[in-house]
């Protein structure tokens, strides 16, 4: 993730950081592992959001001493995307193979993601809506164009399909 | 999550509260003044108690091109173009639907403690089993989310695959075993049984009343009671043909034994007996309604260890008919997972949309934050809706917006006192003006980018457009006086007005309901909105289109010869929801 200066030091704009291609993070928002996410352009990262990019499949273990290959995606949100206020995103994890390995998340573009959720989901397709307080629980996979009504929680590997309404929990 | 005022809805023209259904033939053909005219003569009161059922938001509506009306839920028909199981994203046919069942035959399968989606986990054989089984994997149906797992109803699959064969065969088992141990009188017959049963049963009643072996099918005489007047007509007949003609529209019968699909009280489970496992097993492990309702094999269940793994229910992919004219209104592309249309006709798209909101000075307008609730992430950061005061007047915008390509000429009329119990009055300042075309979508996103540097806000936006346009100067905007006969401001394909209402008082509707109150009792509630600024508006919209040879033309039929551009209308009313007014 490339972060470029401020376009503006003045005092009321600094709330936001914005990229290169237009994204816009907020100075309160808890990034750890920048390494790991991929920003699409113009989304927004609101205040008090957590993106646990760290929690990533560990690479293949280097051989014979070489360079360790770091750049591995935990976390990647498409264009236009909405992260409100206070919601956690972190990458599901699975046991494989008798080890506890972490999933990529894949945020499509134009999603709006309320606040304070928690979302572990597997994919978000485009045009999805996450209504407040959700919960996306592990590996749920969430298909184009449909909307989480606010409060819901989406139990682990559940499909939403798309263009559909859901609630509930 | 609370109202926020301003809001506008539409009335659909199927209420009676607007006008009579229209009718295919005459709303085809051409248009009919003297309906339209009987439209303005009796004006929509949007406190009748059925209003609500006739307004709709612009975007819950569709709009017929044929009928060139509008279309609400009640006057369109549903049609379910595919099933699909919302678990492994198939699509099922038809076929297998009506033979099958709603439910999925590949491995999906639901909760049915928690409804959440069942996963397939391997598990290895018990260590203390000894080393032979201890290698041999054995699957199970988990539950992700509520730790439900198949092993509650000990089962057990030897293959993570074809689970429903596997369950059948594993229920199958199970119930006829129980079924043998049970006393052989009491003997209590499966659902699916009894309704296998039933079907036979039924069908071959229906094949026997229905289907007489009558060589003469085709004839006029193939029904028996037809057969048997015209017998009588001529008289004679032998005494058994009589009585067999007679005998034939017997009423169907009922079943009668189980092998027929009767299925009568049983003393299996007596009543005492149920009683003492509730007392012992409580409440938690009683089933609900929702978890017995969950499949027909938990119908019975009345306890949690009775419970099967339900079958994922298939979900519809729906398109929407025009009642009157029978064509599609939407219709979504037939794939799976797919979200695009074929066909949808969208009222946004069709009709002229109007806005309201308050008429404030363009200082102000330009530095105020946003009142729109979509932009509010949550509710408490919502301003809190400001009353409106009796016999104080406020002005408002009112903007017509035209999704056509053609510019379109409106007129807008409201009645001089609002309807309903509180009396307020409403001036439109300028009813009648034209809007103009739409352009296409980046002919919007241009003019929006290109002046949004400057000014922000929508009355910027319309003010810088004003600039471009020549009409007039930005500087001029902000001590302008609305006048009466003048529109506000006009973008391309949008123009402002200014209304100006005095809301009246509601002190005059209260005192009545307090002095009363059987009299308030008798309406119903009525007076429960009654302080809700409500004004309707009637507006028509007249347009030309030019109509290109040889297009269409086979659809409609008009008058005009094809080269000349066809004249529309369109007649609607709009209810503009201005606010709650103090009391
Ligand atoms: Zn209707
Ligand atoms: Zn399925
Ligand atoms: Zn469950
Ligand atoms: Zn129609």
């Amino acid at each position: 993730m490339s972060r470029s200066a401020p376009a503006s030091r003045r005092t009321a704009k600094t709330e936001y950081i914005e990229t290169d291609t237009g994204n816009k993070i907020s100075r309160r928002a808890h990034i750890e592992g920048k390494q790991n996410i991929m920003l699409g352009g113009k989304t927004v990262i609101m205040s008090g959001v957590h993106l646990r990019g760290d929690l990533c499949r560990k690479p293949e273990p280097a051989a014979d001493g070489e360079k360790e290959k770091t750049s591995v995606t935990a976390i990647s949100i498409g264009r236009s995307t909405i992260i409100a206020t206070n919601s956690i995103i972190r990458p599901p994890n699975r046991l494989h193979k008798g080890q506890m390995t972490y999933i990529p998340m894949r945020i499509g573009d134009n999603v709006f993601i309320g606040p304070n959720c928690h979302i572990s989901s597997a994919s978000i397709s485009n045009h999805v809506h996450v209504g407040a307080n959700s919960v996306l629980s592990s590996l749920c996979i969430i298909k184009e164009g449909s909307k989480v009504l606010p409060g819901t929680v989406v139990p682990p590997n559940m499909t939403i399909p798309a263009g559909r309404r859901w609630w509930g929990g | 999550m609370a109202i926020q005022y301003p809001f506008t809805s539409y009335a659909c023209p199927c209420s009676d509260l607007t006008s009579p259904p229209p009718s295919t033939v005459n709303r085809r053909t051409s248009f009919h003044p003297s309906a339209i005219q009987l439209d303005e003569d009796q004006t929509f009161n949007p406190h009748s108690p059925r209003a609500n059922h006739a307004l709709y938001p612009l975007d819950h509506l569709l709009y017929c091109d044929e009928c060139d009306a509008l279309r609400c839920p009640r006057c369109w028909t549903e049609e379910v173009l595919y099933w699909y199981c919302p678990m492994c994203l198939f699509e099922v046919p038809s076929s297998a639907v009506k033979g099958d069942g709603n439910r999925c035959s590949r491995s999906c399968y639901t909760c049915p403690s928690c409804t959440s989606q069942l996963a397939v986990t391997q598990i290895t054989g018990r260590k203390e089993d000894g080393d032979a089984t201890a290698d041999r994997d054995t699957y199970i149906l988990q539950c992700p989310y509520c730790d439900w797992s198949s092993l509650e109803i000990d089962l057990q699959f030897d293959r993570p695959t074809k689970i429903t064969e596997q369950i059948s065969r594993l229920r199958k088992a199970r119930t006829t075993a129980e079924q043998e141990k049970a006393a052989p009188d009491a003997k209590p017959l499966l659902h699916e049984d009894a309704f296998a049963n039933l079907t036979t049963f039924y069908k071959e009643q229906l094949s026997d009343t229905t289907d007489p072996q009558n060589p003469y099918s085709n004839s006029p005489y193939s029904s028996p009671a037809n057969l048997a007047r015209i017998m009588s007509l001529y008289g004679g007949l032998p005494y058994n043909a009589l009585k067999k003609s007679k005998e034939k529209p017997q009423p169907m019968r009922e079943a009668l034994q189980p092998s027929e699909g009767l299925r009568t009280y049983t003393d299996a489970d007596s009543d005492a007996n149920i009683i003492q496992q509730m007392q012992t097993l409580g409440w938690d492990r009683t089933t609900s309604a929702h978890q017995r309702n969950s499949a027909p094999t938990n119908d019975d269940a009345r306890f949690t260890d009775q419970l099967w793994p339900a079958a994922a229910p298939l979900c519809t992919r729906r398109g929407k008919r025009c009642k009157a004219c029978r064509q599609f209104l939407t219709r979504p592309e037939g794939k799976v997972g797919s979200m695009k249309y074929r066909i949808r006709l969208l009222a946004v798209n069709h009709i002229p949309r109007l806005s309201i909101r308050p008429f404030l000075p363009q200082q102000q307008t330009t530095g105020a934050p946003t009142t729109n609730p979509a932009f509010h992430l949550r509710a408490e950061e919502l301003p809190t809706p400001e009353l409106l005061q009796p016999y104080q007047t406020k002005q408002y915008i009112l903007t017509v917006r035209n999704p056509l390509f053609e510019s379109v000429h409106i007129s807008l009329a409201t009645p001089a006192t609002t309807p309903g119990k509180v009396a307020s009055r409403v001036t439109i300042l300028c009813p009648t003006f034209t809007v103009g075309p739409a352009g296409e979508l980046w002919d919007d996103a241009l003019a929006s980018t290109s002046n949004s540097s400057t000014t922000s806000g929508d009355g910027g936006r319309s003010a810088a457009m004003a600039s471009l346009t020549g009409s007039m100067a930005e500087s001029s905007m902000a001590d302008r006086q609305p006048e009466a006969g003048k529109i506000w401001t006009k973008t391309r394909n949008s123009t402002s007005v200014v209304m100006e209402i005095v809301p009246g008082s509601v002190g005059v509707g209260t005192t009545r309901i307090v002095s009363g109150a059987e009299e308030h009792d008798d309406t119903g509630g009525a007076g429960e909105d009654e302080d809700v600024l409500e004004v309707p508006v009637y507006v028509r919209a007249e347009w030309e289109v030019e109509v290109k040879l040889g297009e269409s033309t086979g659809k409609r039929k008009f008058d005009a010869d094809p080269g000349a551009p066809l004249r529309k209308e369109l007649g609607y009313w709009v209810v503009l929801s201005v606010g709650r007014i103090a009391s």
